[in-house]
């Protein structure tokens, strides 16, 4: 098992430490803005809200036609 | 939705994290009579249009987890805790009010079954007749020094969900990760209660996309590569693992769907291991997992198959 690079699992209480499973010791850092990016990536309709058809356009414009690509 | 479209239905999408500060949401009882309505953008969504509902994810993180909620940011973290968990309780009875109002619906996935517990389908899926692997869930580190001796190496996973833990720039995961001797020995003698299971020697990996009796399967060739090799989330972008289509013996196929049966479920992600003893081993199923990774390399095009069902459970209007 690698150790806690970043030491989150270290940082914890000795109480936090107690309570969390084995499987803490061993949290492997990410960086967020990767992580982030790659969910907008798969997720592109968050950032609209409601959305239809190719995602591309918001719920209030569903029933008109597509918007170009 | 582009396949809903093309097969001459309408849809809309309404996603958890909308009825949280991006769009407008009213429930009215007035005179006798209950009225419930989305708005965003100056349009109202059309509840009594839908036909079918197909659950996905609701609430991927709620707003109130990700700022602090005393201002200034207090070092009360007792209080800062009460109310995350009382916002969250909020948005939980709102959200199982939300699903009730489509009750009289036929659904694809629902709520109610979108979360199993991981210890329960393995269970399940041992009386299917499904192979899986040795499990010890345990707070001793001699019962886990025993378990390694008779099994050799294991690893160990969550009870529950897979999460990350953001801090600032730098997010923490929870990969499924080996554990040999060396380490049981390090661990105090008493821990938390966690999840241990015997490391199968894989050849390869099996993600399986399980929708109304179907089954669309897809080797993962993760073992050659040691990022990928004891989880394949680990994604290796520079040299992805290899991704085919696979024909599962009918044997396996028919314990699959007995074991979606019993679950209750129409639909679902099963992840399996091929051993290189030959073993076909059940991990876990997802419910709402994914299937683009199973349709996009295999050319299954699952997403007009779900289009078209949801198409054929609007036109029979059978509820759940």
């Amino acid at each position: 098992m690698e150790k806690d690079p970043e030491g989150l699992f270290s940082r914890l209480s000795p109480e936090g430490q107690e309570l969390s499973p084995v499987i803490y010791r061993n949290l492997h850092p990410r960086i967020t803005r990767a992580t982030v990016l790659r969910m907008a990536e798969s997720r592109p309709y968050r950032a609209t809200g409601y959305v239809c058809g190719s995602f591309r356009k918001p719920i209030s414009r569903c029933l008109g036609p597509d918007e170009p690509r | 939705m582009d396949w809903l479209e093309a097969l001459g239905g309408r849809c809309a999408r309404l996603n958890g994290d909308d009825i949280e500060g991006r769009a407008a949401l009213r429930f009215e009882i007035a005179d006798g009579e209950a009225s419930l309505g989305f708005a965003a953008g100056g349009f109202e969504l059309p509840l009594s249009e839908i036909g079918a509902v197909w659950f996905r994810r609701w609430l991927y993180e709620r707003r109130h987890e990700r700022v602090d909620l005393l201002d200034p940011a207090a070092d009360n973290h007792t209080l800062h805790h009460e109310l995350r968990r009382h916002l969250s309780l909020e948005s939980r009875r709102l959200s199982d009010f939300i699903y009730s109002r489509f009750d009289h619906l036929p659904w694809l996935s629902h709520p109610r079954r979108s979360s199993l517990n991981k210890l329960d389908v393995l269970q399940r899926a041992a009386r299917a007749g499904l192979a899986t692997p040795a499990t010890l869930v345990t707070t001793e580190r001699e019962a886990l020094r025993r378990f390694c001796a008779e099994r050799g190496t294991v690893i160990t996973k969550p009870i529950g969900e897979v999460d990350a833990f953001v801090e600032g720039e730098v997010s923490h995961f929870l990969f499924t990760t080996a554990l040999g001797l060396p380490e049981i020995d390090a661990l105090p003698e008493r821990f938390a209660p966690s999840l241990f299971q015997e490391m199968v020697d894989k050849v390869y990996e099996l993600r399986v996309f399980y929708l109304a009796g179907e089954l669309h399967a897809m080797a993962i060739f993760s073992q050659n590569d040691e990022q990928t090799r004891v989880d394949f989330r680990q994604y290796n972008r520079q040299r992805p693992n290899r991704n085919v289509p696979y024909r599962l013996a009918p044997e396996l196929a028919a314990r699959l769907r007995a074991l979606m049966d019993d679950l209750g479920l129409e639909t679902g992600s099963i992840d399996l291991l091929v051993a290189r003893d030959g073993r076909e081993v059940f991990l876990e199923v997802n419910p709402v997992g994914q299937f683009g990774m199973v349709s996009h390399p295999c050319n299954y095009r699952l997403e007009r198959k779900v289009a078209e069902l949801l198409l054929r459970k609007e036109r029979d209007g059978k509820r759940p």
